[in-house]
């Protein structure tokens, strides 16, 4: 019986102690909704100070005060006004912040707070590069993982400073979880500027796949045909997610030199692979591809098809011509592709 | 005066089995309230280990370069009153690249009509797969102005038969349920492709969190300011809302053993829902099917996968204010469940389905199949064994600890969670109208529930088909800002 008392005591005690809880917790809000009041007023007030730097009119003592004790609403509204704001009246936001030395009180945000407000603080630095900021930037990158990290990377490169890509792949490939979007952003950005870097990563047999992937797609926005070479490789040789970013990739450079890797992609045991080789053939305007585009509409798997009809649609009459025959004969799913396809596209 | 020792052995029999009963109500009561304490305990770790959450703008700038495009799947059936502005909504989404596909399954009503009509849609003809079953098309639609929006007339088929018409259609490589009567928040997708972006290998699906927007203010099909309802019904709702969303499926989520992804609002990879054959029809819980039959297949194929939840992205639903449309509500979600468990059943303590065929099927088990059985049995039989002496006051003590105490322990800790970690509540007043709801709701409403329950079990038994009829008042009204809740 003690058992059952003990459950019925203990639920009570359980029960208080959740309703006590909830009752702070309400009393909290109090409080922090009369916070937050302060906290508008102050994002108004430094989104007012803004609009005059970019206006360049002078900045009272106590303004530049606010701004720089309250480092975490600066790089919140920086960052907005960063979005919205090119060009001359940006440049002259910025550097007269930076001339206020505010950038310091950025440096300072980055090592405390809150993640999201070390975060936008990392990400507002890279508007303003100096030795200190680099310092600061790659001191918190090595220091902190995750997305500060990659933020940190991306900052730099901003601020027109070198990474690491080295250490950026071995981070990757020691971390599984980190094989993720932010992180193919901070890829692309490096290949734009590092790409004869990635190329050389891009062939190590000891990466894994979903990472040399990533470098394929990676590479596909260098704009440098100087990769032509090894993501044409990648595209014949490489493991089936390695060839289809690689074909995506070459889809995107659009060089003429490339329609017989192209060719050899559409006839892939891969679909994905098949799939981006008609893109890229049809974006490339490979007329040569026509015939074998023409087989692909009889693809066993329905995205093919589809790709390849609207390859076609691309190439011109003499592509135009062959998806009409197809569609006039009785040829089932082919037929289908090509008859919609052409409906759809009203040729 | 000494009784027969025959009938002395035959009562204290009886005694013994009462007690017997008891002591099995208890357990089985214990069990359950240890698995939301162990629900609670993962949901609050999950939402302090989660990525800080971002302002819309911050979203946009990190998301939005490598967000993969989405299809927007919106079944309507009869819902001419609030379809146009519904869609007016999902066109204002912040999202860089997605399609809305409406599928009209086959209303009687004059849906397709305004459709056409507010959207001046013209029929098209478009290239599209066949490779989940549905009925007949009648018709596919787009709009000149409006280069987002699909609609497709189709042959009436139930809603898993539209959803497959819709994945046939879709072309982007994510797909989006939800219902044509639900309104999402403006950067809902945006917040709810982070998993498929973050880990794009393995993400099959993720589901959303689905509010009560009862009592809210709406304005065109947007939630603009987040309320309390007023409505007594809607705002027990709300509380059982938070406990299913941000404290079980967090919890499942976080232990890798999400069975369940609301109709209302979930993510899916296109090709991995087709590997699965689409939605099955025959079942009122195509959407708790579907997401056992992906970890059926994946579990099958030895694949690495992930189905999880995130708390952030919110898509809000209208909650019924009736008690017999609520009712119809739950018997048929539980009609749902038991329809997926019954027809999986091979995957319960099936070590080839690892911790799905263990703890997520025994949790079926236990709060669907058996729970609500035990716990009327408890109602039913406990009170009468103490009446007649059979028991001591301390049963009935302990079975109301069970069943009430740590049920307001449990519900107030769910708000309390909320409010540490999301605070999504406008202020302290509501969280106080909240945290009465969340006692209230053990005394009365949680019976209720579990009659209503019991409800769907007989249906099932007894092979009822069919959805009943869910009337809804509609977000869609004359004034342009207003409140939901009509007291």
């Amino acid at each position: 019986m003690d058992l059952l008392r003990a459950l019925w005591t203990f639920s009570w005690l359980t029960a208080a102690f959740a309703v006590l809880w909830m009752a702070l917790l309400i009393v909290a809000r109090v409080v922090r909704d009369a916070g937050e009041t302060g906290v508008e007023r102050r994002r108004a007030q430094i989104t007012a100070t803004f609009l005059k730097l970019m206006q360049d009119a002078p900045l009272g003592e106590t303004e530049v005060l606010e701004i720089r004790r309250h480092p975490d609403v600066l790089a919140e509204i920086l960052l907005q006004a960063a979005d919205l704001v090119r060009g001359p009246a940006r440049d002259r936001l910025v550097a007269s912040l930076k001339a206020l030395g505010l950038d310091e009180a950025l440096r300072r945000q980055v090592g405390r707070g809150a993640e999201r407000k070390r975060l936008a603080a990392v990400e507002a630095l890279g508007l303003f590069p100096s030795p200190e900021n680099e310092a600061t930037l790659r001191a918190w990158g090595r220091r902190v993982g995750g997305l500060v990290r990659i933020t940190a990377g991306k900052a730099l490169l901003e601020m027109g400073a070198q990474v690491n890509l080295d250490r950026v792949i071995e981070d990757m490939r020691q971390r599984r979880e980190a094989w993720s979007g932010p992180l193919s952003d901070l890829l692309r950005l490096l290949a734009e500027r590092q790409p004869a870097d990635c190329l050389r990563h891009l062939g190590r047999p000891d990466l894994p796949v979903a990472l040399k992937a990533l470098l394929a797609e990676a590479l596909g926005h260098a704009k440098d045909y100087r990769v032509l070479p090894a993501l044409a490789e990648a595209a014949l040789r490489g493991e089936a997610p390695v060839r289809a970013a690689s074909v995506n990739s070459l889809g995107l450079l659009m060089h003429p030199a490339l329609e017989p890797v192209i060719a050899r992609a559409v006839d892939d045991e891969d679909w994905q692979v098949r799939g981006a080789a008609a893109l890229a053939a049809g974006r490339a305007g490979f007329v040569a591809l026509i015939p074998r585009l023409a087989e692909r509409l009889a693809d066993p798997v329905w995205w093919v098809r589809f790709q390849a009809a609207e390859a076609l649609t691309r190439l011109g009459p003499a592509a135009w011509r062959v998806l009409h025959a197809v569609a006039d004969a009785d040829l089932g799913a082919a037929s289908r592709a090509a008859s919609l396809t052409l409906a759809e596209r009203g040729l | 005066m000494s009784l027969d020792p025959q009938i002395l052995d035959a009562a204290r029999g009886v005694t013994r089995w009462a007690t017997l009963i008891a002591w099995f109500v208890i357990a089985v009561g214990l069990l359950q309230n240890a698995i939301y304490v162990w629900q609670l305990v993962l949901a609050e770790r999950a939402l302090r280990r989660r990525p800080p959450t971002l302002a819309s703008g911050e979203l946009w700038r990190r998301y939005a370069d490598s967000a993969p495009p989405i299809a927007l799947l919106a079944p309507a059936y009869n819902e001419e009153p609030t379809v146009v502005e519904s869609v007016r909504s999902l066109l204002a989404l912040r999202y860089p690249n997605f399609e809305i596909v409406v599928i009209n399954d086959g209303s009687r009503d004059g849906t397709l009509r305004v459709l056409i009509e507010a959207f001046e849609l013209k029929q098209v003809v478009r290239h599209y797969d066949l490779a989940a079953p549905c009925a007949t098309i009648r018709g596919v639609y787009a709009a000149a102005n409006q280069p987002r929006l699909i609609v497709v007339d189709k042959e009436n088929g139930g809603k898993a038969d539209a959803l497959n018409a819709g994945l046939n259609l879709a072309r982007a490589p994510i797909v989006c349920s939800m219902d044509a009567d639900s309104l999402l928040e403006p950067d809902a997708l945006l917040r709810a492709v982070r998993p498929f972006v973050e880990d794009p290998d393995r993400v099959i699906a993720v589901g959303g969190c689905v509010r009560v927007a009862n009592g809210c203010v709406i304005d065109r099909g947007q939630v603009v300011k987040v309320g309390v309802p007023k409505n007594f019904l809607a705002a027990l709702q709300t509380m059982e809302y938070l406990r299913a969303f941000l404290m079980a499926r967090l919890a499942w989520s976080e232990a890798r053993a999400l069975t369940i992804i609301s109709g209302a609002f979930g993510l899916f990879r296109r090709n991995a829902v087709l590997e699965v054959g689409g939605y099955s029809h025959k079942t009122v819980g195509e959407d708790m099917e579907l997401v056992i039959k992906l970890h059926r297949h994946f579990r099958e194929t030895r694949r690495d996968y992930r189905v999880v939840f995130a708390p952030e992205p919110v898509c809000w639903t209208e909650a019924p204010e009736d008690l017999k449309i609520l009712g119809r509500q739950r018997a048929r979600w539980h009609r749902g469940s038991l329809e997926t468990f019954f027809r999986h059943r091979a995957m319960l303590f099936n070590p080839r389905y690892g911790r799905i065929g263990y703890v997520a099927f025994g949790n079926v088990l236990l709060v669907d199949v058996v729970g609500p059985l035990v716990e009327a049995l408890g109602y039913l039989l406990l009170p009468a064994f103490w009446i007649t002496g059979m028991l001591s006051f301390a049963f009935l003590e302990a079975f109301a600890a069970v069943s009430f105490t740590f049920g307001v322990a449990l519900s107030v800790a769910a708000l309390a969670l909320e409010e540490s970690e999301l605070r999504r509540f406008p202020n302290a007043l509501s969280l106080a109208v909240l945290m009465g709801a969340a006692i209230i709701e053990n005394f009365g409403y949680r019976q209720l529930n579990n009659l209503w329950r019991l409800r769907g079990f007989w249906q099932y038994l007894t092979g009822a088909q069919g959805w009943g009829t869910m009337t809804r008042k509609g977000f869609a009204a004359s004034p342009p800002a207003r409140s939901v809740s009509k007291s």
